[in-house]
C-alpha cells in the first residue's frame, strides 16, 4: 500500500481497489470452497503426545531422583528451606509483634510523606482482617505476599535494568514476560510441586513468577525515560556507570519502577486463592473452605481481607516513593516516631496484649447468606431463564456449529484471511501458525469451547464498560463512587461472588462469564474515562458552538476523539478475560479452564503444558488481532480531527 | 527516610531476636517445644478430612508435646510427593478406590508408609433426592436410567436431549463418564470443577425441589440435610476394579466400599516415633465422623472447636491411643 501512494498514485489506487473490492468475493468463494472439501472430515491426528510424553517422562524422573540427584540436593532443598524461614520469620515476628503496633506504624511510615488520608486509610484496612476474627491467617498471607513481592523486586529490578541497557537482552526476553503473563498460574503449579514440593514455599515462587512481568517492563521504561541530559551531566562529573545508575537513574526511574511494583502487588494477590491448589493456605484456603460450606457471608468477609491487604500494600508502596524533601518530617521526629513504635512493642509485650482481641468474628456477615437464600428463593425463576437462554440460543448452538460443521481449515483461513485484511500477511501468518499448533497438540475443540466463551464475555464486558466509562469520564461524582467498587472488584478473590451465582444460574458456563465480566470490565470503564477526559475542551467547545446537541458531542466528537484510548482498554479487557478461564473452570465452565485444573489436580505435567500453550496461542491470536482493529478504527480517526 | 528504614530493619532485628527466647509460659507456640519437631498434617478439601486431622492436632500437641501444623493439598501425587520428601508427615483418610498406579509407587518403595485403618469406611457413588425416587421409582437403579425419559428428567440447556450427571472436583476419583459410556447410558458428565460449585448446585437444586443426580459420598453431612438417596449401580467385581486402578477406561460398575487408610512419611518413624505410635493408633469411625459433620457443615461452627468438644466428650476413646 505504501509503496501504491508513491509510484503512480491515481493508477495504482485503482488497481489496488479493484484487488480489494475482488478480495470480497474470492476469499468466501474460498473458504466455502474449503468447507465443501474437508466437511465431515475428522480432524487430523494428534502429536500430542510427542508434545507432552517427554514431559510426563521427566516429571517421572525428577520424581525419582528427588531425593538423590544433585539438582536436588544442591539447588532446589536449599533454596526451598532458605524460602521456607524467611516465610517463617516474617510470619512469626509479625504475630510477636503487638498487633496495634502494625497499624500505628503504617500510619506513621505513610504519613510521613503528609498523605494523610492514605495512611489513615491504610491503618484502618489492616485493622479490618483482626475485626473479624482472621488476624493470623491475614499475617499468614501478608508474610507470603511480602516475601514474594521483596523476590519479584529484587528480581525484577536487576533483569528491567540489564534490559534497558542491552536491546538484544530486551528483544530476548520480551516474549518469555509475555508467555509468564498469559500463562495461567497453575500451569506452573505443576512443575513447582516437582521441585519444590508442596505448601507455601512453591506457593510463593509461583506468585514470584506470576507477577514478576510488572516490575522488569516498568523498570525498563523508567531507566530509558531518564532524560539523557542527566546521564550525560553525571558522566561528566566522572560518575563511574555504576554510580550514575545509582545516584541518578534508579532514583529518577523510581516512581515508574514503584507503579510496576504496584501492578506487581495487584497480580500477585489476585491468585491468592488459586495458590490453594498448591497448599498456600491462609485467606485463598479460608475463602475455598467457607464457600464449601455455603457460608457466603463468611466468603466476603474473608474476600474482603484480601482487598484490605491490597489496599495496605498499595498504599505503603507509594509511600516508599511519595516523598519529598520540602515535605520530609525532620530527623527528630522520626526518631520520636521510632522510638514510640519500640516502646509500644515494649509495653505490648511486658503487658501481654498480644492477639487481636476476639471481636465480631465472619459470622458478623452471616446475614448475606439470608441474602443469598433470598435471591435464591425469589430470584432464581429469571435468573435461570437468563441461564437457559444464553447457554440453548448462544453456547450449545455456536460452539457445536464451529466444531461439528464448519471444517476446521475454513476457521484457520478465516482467521488468516482476517489477519490479512487487518495487518497484512504477517498477522495472516501469525493466527496460522498459533491456531495450527492448537490444532496440531490436540487441543482444538477445548479451545473452541474456550473461545466461544471468550467472545461472549468480552463482547458484554465492553457493551458494559464503554457506557459506565463515558459516564465516569464526564462526571467527578460518578468517577469518585465507581473506584473503590472497581478497585474491590479487582482484588476481591471472584469465588466469593461466583458460588453464589452458581445457586442463581446453575453450573456451567454463565457464572464463570459473570465472573469473567465483573473482573474484566475494571480497564475498560478506567480507560474509557481516561479517553473521554483527555477529549480536548476546545474539540467540544467548538462542536457545541455550531449547535450540536449533547448526543451528537458525544457521539461525533467526544467518543471519537477518545477512540484509541477505550480500544487500549477493549484489549485489556480480553486479556484479563483470558486470566479468568480458569475461574470458570471452577464452576462448571469446562473447556482449557477446567482441563488446567484437572491437569494441577492430577499432577499431569504433559497435560498441563499443552492447555497453557493452548491459551497462551489464544491469547496471542486476540491480543494481536484486536490491537490491529484499534490502529484501523483508532489512528484515522483521530487523524481525521 | 533511610533512618526509617534502617529503624525498621533494626526493630525487626529487635523482634527476631527476641522471639527466640520469649516467654514460653504465656503462649504455646512453637518456641515452647524447641526440641521437638513440627508435624505437618494433610488437610484435603472435604469437611471430614479436616475434622480428624483437627482431632489428632490437638493430642498431638496436648499430649505429646508436639508442635503442628497443617498443609491444605487435594489428594493427588503431589500430596504423596510431599509425604515422600517429609514436607508433610501424615494423611489421616486416604480413599484407597483412588490410589493410581503412579500413586502406589510410593507406598511400593516405602518413601510413603500405610498406617493401617482409620475405622471409618466411605462410600462413593450416584446419589439423587429422596423426592426424584418417589416420583420415579425406576430411578433407584441403574437400570431404570437408559430410557429418554429418564435422561429428560435430568436433562439440562447445556446437554440437550441428554441426561445431565454433575460430576465434581476433578482431584476426586470419578470413573462416571467410563460407567455411563460402557454402559450406554444417555447421560452427559459435567464437571463442577470445585467442591463449592457442587455443593451451591445441590443445595439451588434441592431448595426448588428440582432433580439433581450427581457423584457425592458417604459418610457426609449433606446426605442427611437433602435427603440424598445412593443409586445403585452393577455390582463391583475384581476385574471391574482392575480396570480403575488400571486406567484403561473398563470401569462399568459401582464405587467399591473404601476402607479408608492413615498413611505416614517414611521418615516420620525416625523424626517422632510417639507421633508415629499415636497416628498408628488413631481410630475415627463414620459414627465420630457424622457426629463431628453437622456442626461444622450445617451450623457453621470452627473445626477446631467441633474436634475439641469431641475431644472432651470421649477421653476414654483417646486415652488407648497414647502410648
Amino acid at each position: 500500500m505504501t509503496a501504491a501512494t508513491t509510484l503512480d498514485p491515481d493508477s495504482l489506487n485503482a488497481t489496488a481497489d479493484w484487488q480489494r473490492r475482488a478480495m470480497w468475493i474470492v476469499v468466501p468463494l474460498a473458504l466455502v470452497g474449503l468447507q465443501l472439501i474437508f466437511a465431515g472430515t475428522r480432524l487430523p491426528e494428534h502429536l500430542d503426545e510427542t508434545f507432552s510424553d517427554p514431559l510426563d517422562d521427566f516429571a517421572g524422573w525428577a520424581q525419582q531422583n528427588r531425593s538423590s540427584n544433585w539438582l536436588f540436593t544442591v539447588i532446589f532443598r536449599p533454596l526451598t528451606s532458605l524460602v521456607s524461614t524467611g516465610l517463617e520469620t516474617i510470619e512469626e515476628t509479625l504475630l510477636w509483634v503487638p498487633w496495634f503496633v502494625i497499624p500505628i506504624a503504617i500510619f506513621l511510615y505513610i504519613a510521613r510523606t503528609r498523605a494523610w488520608k492514605s495512611a489513615i486509610a491504610a491503618s484502618l484496612a489492616i485493622i479490618y482482617p483482626g475485626l473479624v476474627g482472621l488476624w493470623e491467617v491475614t499475617i499468614e498471607t501478608l508474610a507470603l505476599m511480602g516475601m514474594a513481592i521483596v523476590l519479584s523486586v529484587l528480581i525484577g529490578v536487576p533483569i528491567g535494568v540489564l534490559a534497558a541497557f542491552r536491546r538484544g537482552f530486551d528483544t530476548a526476553i520480551r516474549p518469555v514476560l509475555d508467555a509468564m503473563q498469559t500463562i495461567p498460574a497453575p500451569v506452573y503449579f505443576v512443575p513447582m510441586v516437582m521441585f519444590f514440593g508442596i505448601g507455601p514455599v512453591p506457593a510463593t515462587l509461583a506468585t514470584v513468577i506470576y507477577a514478576l512481568p510488572p516490575v522488569v517492563r516498568l523498570t525498563t521504561l523508567g531507566i530509558r525515560g531518564v532524560a539523557q541530559q542527566s546521564v550525560e551531566a553525571s558522566t561528566m562529573f566522572g560518575a563511574t556507570r555504576w554510580q550514575t545508575l545509582r545516584k541518578v537513574q534508579i532514583p529518577m526511574a523510581l516512581p515508574t519502577i514503584m507503579a510496576g511494583v504496584t501492578q506487581t502487588i495487584m497480580m500477585a494477590l489476585g491468585i491468592v486463592v488459586l495458590a490453594t491448589l498448591l497448599g498456600a493456605g491462609g485467606l485463598g484456603q479460608s475463602v475455598m473452605d467457607t464457600l464449601s460450606q455455603r457460608r457466603t457471608g463468611r466468603g466476603v468477609a474473608t474476600g474482603l481481607a484480601v482487598v484490605a491487604i491490597a489496599a495496605v500494600l498499595d498504599r505503603l508502596g507509594r509511600a516508599v516513593v511519595g516523598q519529598d524533601r520540602a515535605t520530609a518530617p525532620s530527623r527528630r521526629t522520626v526518631l520520636i516516631c521510632v522510638g514510640g513504635v519500640i516502646g509500644l512493642i515494649i509495653f505490648g509485650r511486658s503487658a501481654n496484649y498480644i492477639a487481636f482481641p476476639e471481636m465480631w468474628e465472619t459470622r458478623a456477615f452471616d446475614p448475606i447468606d439470608d441474602g443469598v437464600k433470598w435471591a435464591r428463593d425469589n430470584l432464581r425463576w429469571f435468573t435461570r431463564a437468563f441461564n437457559d437462554t444464553v447457554v440453548s440460543w448462544y453456547y450449545v448452538p455456536v460452539r457445536d456449529y464451529l466444531t461439528d460443521s464448519v471444517a476446521w481449515p475454513v476457521i484457520i483461513a478465516s482467521a488468516a484471511a482476517l489477519g490479512a485484511w487487518l495487518k497484512g500477511w504477517r498477522l495472516a501468518l501469525l493466527n496460522v501458525c498459533a491456531m495450527g499448533s492448537i490444532l496440531l497438540i490436540g487441543m482444538w475443540e477445548l479451545s473452541i469451547d474456550t473461545f466461544v466463551q471468550v467472545v461472549a464475555a468480552v463482547v458484554l464486558s465492553i457493551l458494559l464498560a464503554i457506557p459506565v466509562g463515558v459516564a465516569a469520564g464526564r462526571h467527578r461524582r460518578v468517577e469518585a463512587a465507581l473506584s473503590p467498587v472497581l478497585d474491590a472488584l479487582q482484588t476481591i478473590p471472584s469465588l466469593v461472588y461466583i458460588i453464589p451465582a452458581v445457586t442463581l444460574f446453575t453450573i456451567g458456563v454463565v457464572p464463570g462469564l459473570i465472573a469473567s465480566i465483573l473482573y474484566a470490565i475494571v480497564p475498560g470503564v478506567r480507560l474509557a474515562a481516561l479517553g473521554i477526559k483527555q477529549v480536548p475542551t476546545e474539540s467540544v467547545e467548538a462542536s457545541q458552538m455550531f449547535g450540536a446537541t449533547p448526543r451528537q458531542t458525544m457521539f461525533g466528537v467526544r467518543i471519537p476523539l477518545a477512540a484509541r484510548t477505550i480500544m487500549a482498554g477493549v484489549n485489556q479487557v480480553i486479556m484479563l478475560v483470558l486470566a479468568m478461564v480458569i475461574i470458570s473452570g471452577l464452576v462448571g465452565g469446562g473447556g482449557l479452564g477446567f482441563e488446567t485444573i484437572s491437569a494441577v489436580k492430577n499432577s499431569e505435567v504433559g497435560l498441563g503444558f499443552e492447555v497453557g500453550f493452548a491459551i497462551v496461542m489464544m491469547a496471542i491470536v486476540l491480543d494481536r488481532s484486536s490491537q490491529a482493529i484499534a490502529d484501523r478504527v483508532g489512528a484515522p480517526e483521530v487523524a481525521a480531527h | 527516610m533511610k533512618k526509617l528504614l534502617l529503624g525498621l530493619l533494626v526493630l525487626t532485628l529487635f523482634a527476631v531476636a527476641c522471639g527466640d527466647d520469649s516467654d514460653s509460659d504465656t503462649d504455646a507456640s512453637a518456641d515452647a517445644d524447641g526440641d521437638k519437631p513440627t508435624i505437618s498434617l494433610v488437610v484435603n478439601s472435604w469437611t471430614a478430612s479436616a475434622l480428624n486431622v483437627a482431632v489428632a492436632q490437638q493430642l498431638i500437641e496436648s499430649e505429646l508435646g508436639y508442635p503442628t501444623n497443617v498443609i491444605n493439598i487435594d489428594e493427588n501425587e503431589a500430596m504423596f510427593i510431599g509425604l515422600a520428601d517429609g514436607t508433610a508427615d501424615a494423611v489421616l483418610e486416604i480413599w484407597p478406590s483412588g490410589i493410581t498406579d503412579s500413586e502406589q509407587a510410593f507406598f511400593d518403595d516405602g518413601s510413603v508408609e500405610h498406617l493401617g485403618e482409620l475405622g471409618a469406611v466411605g462410600r462413593i457413588g450416584w446419589f439423587v433426592p429422596d423426592y426424584v425416587i418417589e416420583q420415579n421409582p425406576e430411578l433407584a437403579t441403574w437400570e431404570g436410567y437408559f430410557s429418554d425419559e429418564a435422561a429428560a428428567i435430568f436433562a439440562t440447556a447445556e446437554t440437550g436431549d441428554n441426561g445431565r450427571f454433575l460430576g465434581t472436583d476433578p482431584s476426586y476419583s470419578q470413573f462416571d463418564e467410563q460407567i455411563i459410556n460402557n454402559l450406554g447410558m444417555p447421560f452427559e458428565v459435567i464437571y463442577s470443577g470445585s467442591e463449592p460449585a457442587t455443593v451451591a448446585e445441590l443445595d439451588a437444586r434441592v431448595s426448588a425441589g428440582e432433580p439433581i443426580l450427581m457423584y457425592w459420598w458417604t459418610p457426609t453431612a449433606a446426605v442427611s440435610t437433602y435427603s440424598l438417596v445412593q443409586v445403585a449401580l452393577p455390582p463391583h467385581t475384581e476385574e471391574c476394579g482392575a480396570s480403575a486402578a488400571s486406567g484403561d477406561g473398563g470401569v462399568d460398575c459401582e464405587y467399591p466400599e473404601d476402607v479408608i487408610i492413615k498413611a505416614v512419611s517414611g521418615k516420620l518413624a525416625d523424626k517422632a516415633p510417639a507421633v508415629y505410635d499415636f497416628l498408628a493408633a488413631f481410630t475415627i469411625t463414620n459414627d465420630d465422623q457424622l457426629s463431628m459433620l453437622p456442626p461444622v457443615e450445617l451450623d457453621g461452627e470452627d473445626v477446631d472447636e467441633v474436634a475439641a468438644q469431641w475431644i472432651a466428650d470421649n477421653e476414654g476413646v483417646w486415652s488407648a491411643w497414647i502410648g
